[in-house]
């Protein structure tokens, strides 16, 4: 209770802080909306050219990039600024303090909820407006499969980030990482061939069973049999991950040396 | 002047407090080792440097051993670089000893730090504590909160303390706006919230007005007398903690030197001045046996010992037509190379 | 006016050394736009194969799609690239140029060219030998040209960081500007795909210049006249006027606010 207490306090600081500075979440709404007409602009262009690209129409790759970056918004107001803590000497304080460390990682930034909201605004336009009748249990059960396969796109960036311990500024790691998540945030990944698919999907299993399959189900353009089955491997995956981080953020945290310091 | 043989045991400290109190820090034979990057040589070693950073070992910490007992107000003195920060490091249990063992409050900090942390305060002087843009006292709630401390009694002390330092005028102004002398009095006021029974400050006064350090050290000192807390204070300047600290540990190169009274050192080691004297015009031969430090047709510095001190300046009226003149300790760096140079100390260290 | 050509270009040559010495501290910089690009190519080329084989009429086939993007998606830069220039202004470090013999506006415009330059080398490389293999010796042009883009860009990106001294700690503005730029500058999607309405307004602005016209002449598809010439040397110079107008507007404000 004490941990979401002080999540909580940390949330209405960034509030303060950002209202501080409040032409940034006007900002912030208006970059979104720019990039939203980017999008549509770019599909706009694409599908006046064909009505349907393997198999998929323009709302339906439309959805695909709002629940992708309905994805991207909440694993940054998520994200664990391991490697800013390590690198700025934050660290330092916070593990004298008798509360774990990772209370103080979690971003919180109040912008990212903007721009969640904006997201999730535009998925919700697309469903009701542009791709009615949508079976429910699809819809339920691929929003299911997309809050339970959250963890695959944090814990990845969090495994790049802890390698600070070792290599100080990650920034390059994480980008480098990043191309292989975000270059599929307006393409399907399932648009591979099977072979580029498994090699995409050994390094960024987000992109397939966090965005594709939650977006696939609920589009009915996969059985529920097969959604059950990512369900195991979705599953399986967080695990596996979870337990990665935690072994190379032990390692990291014992070998800690400070910067600066 | 450097005559006495002064031997330098572990248990030094123990003569030195009034109160009786129990140990609340025990230090024996650490030792801290760290890599720090180095230059690769050859092409090959160039090309392997890309992904493998070439490294090297540095030995921080050397045999360091030392006791604190409960209420005491210890001074950690060292130039920079000497081990300072790593050893608070240590104590806080951030990083554990390459060797040797530490015991703080009967915990290990490091593998017991959850445990340990709830009864220390930190304060480490070039980092910053409070969020930046928004008013301090909502950082203060935040960290009420991470003691668990219930918000009315967080409130309560902070306000207090806010009194006490001459800052509550201050509690709604955005950090960023505030000066750094206020700043560090806010950091301190969070690191003292939870009535911490150690706290360590690190180099707290670095750049720091006059005026804001002695408001500082008299709080400090009145948190002692009420609440008993034990205060550990490093810095590089030995002025910041002559009203604090009765006894000062001196670390230099990673080794402990020292391990007594300050009035001791200062006796023995700081008892002279350094004289700088600008002269248009010499009066009359000045005759004296002190060491020159510098010497012009317009300029003489030199030092003085303070026994003598009346008399000199009494002299150099005398003898110079004065310019300028310019009376000051001597720094720490001398201070410490004194008492390298007095071969008569010796370091009972236990260590192997 | 040989002898400031020639100043000028010397400062500009120890800025880029400066940015090197930087990237060299941490040589990974160099291999992350080169994995970002391959990495991106792969979906995209992907994508449009799937679009190509669906039967479309569209002036690209295969090769020249992907060679489009590796030329677009390699050579790409916006507003991020700039933002420890925008935060000279935001945190008053730019005091320290001001100091210095060197015009604000050719400050920013240098360090943003090195900027790009040298995060780009290694996979301009790729664009080079691939276009030479696959189009012919003239797709050079086309990396010439991308350089004449970048004077442009730099100075356009100048400009958005001049804001800074009136909005401060705002981003907005900034990251807006850099989204639209990239969609009018042909490289998120090529501009002879656009309805015609939108590239006759699109021809009036710099932004082509920056990156689909360098693309098209890198494939070979565009002719190079005296006009495109002119066109580029036009907008730099005004492009260049504009931010110094801005500059010195700028510094004015920001000697009210004490620095």
């Amino acid at each position: 209770m004490r941990f979401f207490n002080i999540l909580f306090k940390r949330f209405m600081n960034n509030v303060r802080t950002q209202w501080e500075y409040k032409s940034n979440i006007i900002g912030a709404v208006a970059v979104e909306l720019i990039y939203f007409i980017t999008i549509i602009a770019f599909f706009g262009v694409i599908f006046q050219l064909a009505p349907k690209i393997a198999g998929w129409n323009m709302y339906e790759f439309l959805l695909y990039f709002a629940i992708a970056s309905i994805s991207n918004s909440l694993s940054h107001f998520l994200g664990l600024w391991i490697d800013w803590d390590i690198i700025e000497g934050h660290l330092i304080n916070h593990l004298t303090r008798p509360i774990s460390e990772f209370v103080f990682y979690f971003e919180l930034n109040v912008i990212d909820l903007v721009f969640l909201f904006l997201d999730t605004m535009l998925a919700i336009i697309l469903t009701i407006v542009f791709i009615p009748n949508l079976p429910l249990l699809n819809v339920l059960f691929g929003i299911f499969l997309f809050i339970i396969s959250f963890p695959l796109i944090e814990i990845p960036f969090a495994i790049v980030r802890t390698l600070a311990f070792w290599h100080g500024r990650v920034y390059n790691l994480i980008e480098m990482y990043a191309s292989f998540l975000y270059n599929f945030e307006r393409i399907p990944v399932a648009v591979l061939t099977k072979f580029f698919m498994v090699f995409f999907i050994a390094i960024t299993p987000a992109g397939y069973l966090h965005w594709y399959i939650p977006t696939a189900m609920i589009l009915g353009k996969i059985t529920l049999g097969y959604g059950l089955l990512m369900l195991v491997a979705i599953i399986g995956s967080d695990l596996l991950l979870l337990g990665i981080f935690l072994l190379v953020y032990k390692k990291g945290l014992s070998k800690y040396e400070g910067f600066g310091g | 002047m450097y005559s006495d043989k002064i031997v330098l045991t572990l248990d030094w400290g123990a003569n030195m407090t009034e109160k009786n109190e129990k140990t609340v820090i025990n230090v024996n034979c650490m030792n801290k080792v760290f890599w720090i990057p180095d230059e690769p040589k050859t092409t090959a070693e160039k090309i392997k440097n890309i992904l493998f950073r070439k490294k090297k070992d540095k030995h921080i910490i050397k045999d360091v051993s030392f006791e604190i007992k409960q209420g005491e107000m210890v001074g950690y003195i060292g130039v920079n670089g000497a081990g300072k920060s790593t050893t608070i490091k240590m104590l806080t249990g951030i990083y554990p000893p390459t060797s040797g063992t530490i015991k703080c409050l009967d915990l290990d900090p490091f593998k017991q730090r959850m445990k340990y942390v709830k009864d220390i305060g930190v304060v480490f002087g070039n980092r910053e504590l409070l969020n930046y843009d928004i008013a301090p006292k909502y950082s203060l709630e935040l960290y009420g909160a991470v003691y668990g401390l219930p918000k009315k009694i967080a409130e309560k002390r902070y306000t207090e303390f806010a009194k006490r330092l001459k800052v509550s005028h201050l509690m709604d102004t955005p950090v960023r706006k505030l000066s750094l002398g206020e700043k560090m009095k806010f950091n301190i006021i969070a690191s003292l919230l939870h009535k911490p029974k150690i706290v360590y400050l690190d180099e707290p006064t670095i750049g720091l007005d006059v005026v804001a350090r002695e408001e500082m050290i008299k709080f400090l000192a009145e948190i002692n007398k009420k609440e008993d807390t034990t205060i550990i204070l490093t810095t590089h300047n030995m002025d910041d903690i002559e009203e604090l600290c009765k006894r000062i540990i001196i670390i230099d190169d990673g080794k402990k030197i020292y391990d007594g009274p300050l009035k001791a050192v200062k006796d023995v080691y700081a008892n002279w001045k350094r004289i700088t004297l600008v002269f248009s015009e010499k009066k009359a031969p000045f005759m004296h046996k002190f060491e020159i430090f510098e010497k012009t047709n317009d300029l003489m510095i030199f030092k003085c010992p303070n026994e003598k001190l009346k008399d000199t300046l009494d002299k150099i009226t005398e003898c110079f037509e004065i310019v300028d003149l310019k009376i000051e300790e001597p720094k720490l760096k001398e201070v410490v190379k004194r008492i390298y140079l007095d071969k008569k100390v010796e370091i009972d260290a236990k260590c192997n | 006016m040989l002898n400031v050509i020639k100043k000028e270009w010397n400062v500009f040559i120890e800025y880029t050394k400066l940015q090197l010495m930087a990237y060299l501290e941490y040589p990974l910089n160099f291999l992350v736009g080169f994995v970002w690009t391959c990495v991106a190519l792969i979906p995209m080329y992907f994508f449009w194969n799937a679009l190509l084989t669906s039967g479309v009429d569209i002036n690209y086939n295969q090769t020249t799609i992907i060679l489009y993007y590796l030329f677009t998606i390699g050579f790409f830069y916006s507003g991020g690239f700039f933002k420890s220039l925008r935060q000279e202004i935001i945190k008053g470090t730019i005091v320290t140029t001001l100091v210095r013999k060197i015009r604000l506006e050719n400050y920013f415009v240098y360090n943003a060219i090195a900027t790009v330059l040298i995060s780009r080398f290694l996979i301009g490389i790729v664009i080079v030998i691939a276009g030479i293999y696959f189009v012919g010796l003239q797709s050079l042009l086309g990396v010439l040209f991308f350089i004449f883009g970048l004077i442009i860009g730099a100075t356009i990106y100048s400009i958005l960081i001049a804001i800074g001294f009136w909005t401060g700690e705002s981003w907005g503005y900034f990251y807006v500007t850099s989204i639209i730029i990239n969609l009018v500058g042909g490289s998120i999607i090529p501009l002879d795909l656009f309805p015609i309405f939108w590239q006759k307004i699109i021809a009036y602005t710099p932004f082509s210049l920056m990156f689909y016209v360098p693309a098209k002449i890198y494939l070979g598809e565009l002719t190079i006249t005296p006009w495109l010439i002119f066109a580029y040397v036009a907008w730099a110079v005004v492009l260049y006027l504009i931010l110094n107008k801005m500059i010195s507007l700028g510094l004015k404000r920001f000697e009210q606010l004490g620095g």
